[in-house]
């Protein structure tokens, strides 16, 4: 049996690269469906905190995001998917136990989660447009 | 039956009517129905008899048959002498008829987060 993981008790929202509290400050236990006790907490997310995350993506998405190129994009996923590996067991506990599924099942969901930050990320480089030959004019 | 946890014992049933409910429907659970069946076209037949199409398998060191039995099952994904619903991440999911909408996963997954565009170039 691997070392049992430790986690913050209490998770916020994290909105413009900040992880704040909800507007009204309010919390959401969350319970382990394996033993029906709550292991932490999670911000009550309101309208107000929806409204705020989606001006944040947008500003980011006009801005330093938006104008990264597609390859410096999908490198920043790579990155995202190497993190994801790192902390795979960790990740696997912290699922099992929110979800009460198998342990197993939660170690091949982590090695899963990683290869679509892979997979995609490695994809951007790979799109490309379509050209057909049409005979004349398009009639 | 382990004593402790959340466990549901799991069920095995025969040949139940072809229109019966649990040859039909999915169980979210270990329920299974099982069905022998008398050639090819009434395996594909019992197979295409329900409103849902996800993921379907033939088990055939026949690979004239692999090829056919592929074509003719109404799903959206076939394994060949293998089973494994979702397949890797680069393989499309998803169903046909009740089994849902578009695919997921692979190339086929970005247009859904993308419109197609039409240029026309008249080359003279």
């Amino acid at each position: 049996m691997d070392t049992v993981a430790t986690y913050p008790t209490t998770f916020k929202l994290l909105i413009d690269g900040k992880w704040i509290d909800a507007a009204g400050g309010g919390t959401i236990p969350v319970v382990s469906p394996s033993s029906g006790q709550p292991f932490a907490s999670i911000a009550r997310g309101q309208a107000e905190d929806i409204d705020q995350a989606v001006k944040a993506a947008r500003k980011t998405l006009d801005g330093t995001w938006g104008k990264l190129t597609a390859a410096e994009r999908g490198r920043i996923m790579l990155k995202m998917s190497a993190i994801i590996l790192e902390r795979a067991e960790q990740l696997a506990q912290l699922e099992a136990r929110d979800n009460g599924k198998p342990l197993t099942q939660a170690r091949a969901d982590m090695q899963v989660t990683a290869r679509y930050f892979e997979y995609y990320g490695g994809a951007v480089r790979r799109l490309l447009r379509q050209a057909c030959a049409i005979r004349s004019r398009a009639t | 039956m382990p004593s402790g946890g959340y466990f549901v014992k799991p069920a095995l049933f025969g040949p139940v009517p072809r229109d019966h409910q649990l040859a039909c429907d999915e169980v979210f659970g270990p329920v299974l129905s099982a069905f022998g069946f008398k050639d090819e076209a009434d395996a594909v037949r019992l197979a295409n008899a329900t409103d849902y199409g996800l993921v379907g398998a033939v088990w055939t060191t026949d690979g004239a048959r692999q090829q056919r039995v592929s074509k003719r099952l109404r799903c959206g994904q076939v394994f060949i002498n293998c089973y494994g619903a979702g397949g890797g991440v680069e393989l499309p999911f998803g169903g046909m008829k009740k089994s849902g909408h578009g695919r997921e996963k692979g190339f086929i997954a970005l247009e859904h987060m993308s419109t197609t565009k039409t240029v026309v170039n008249y080359h003279g």
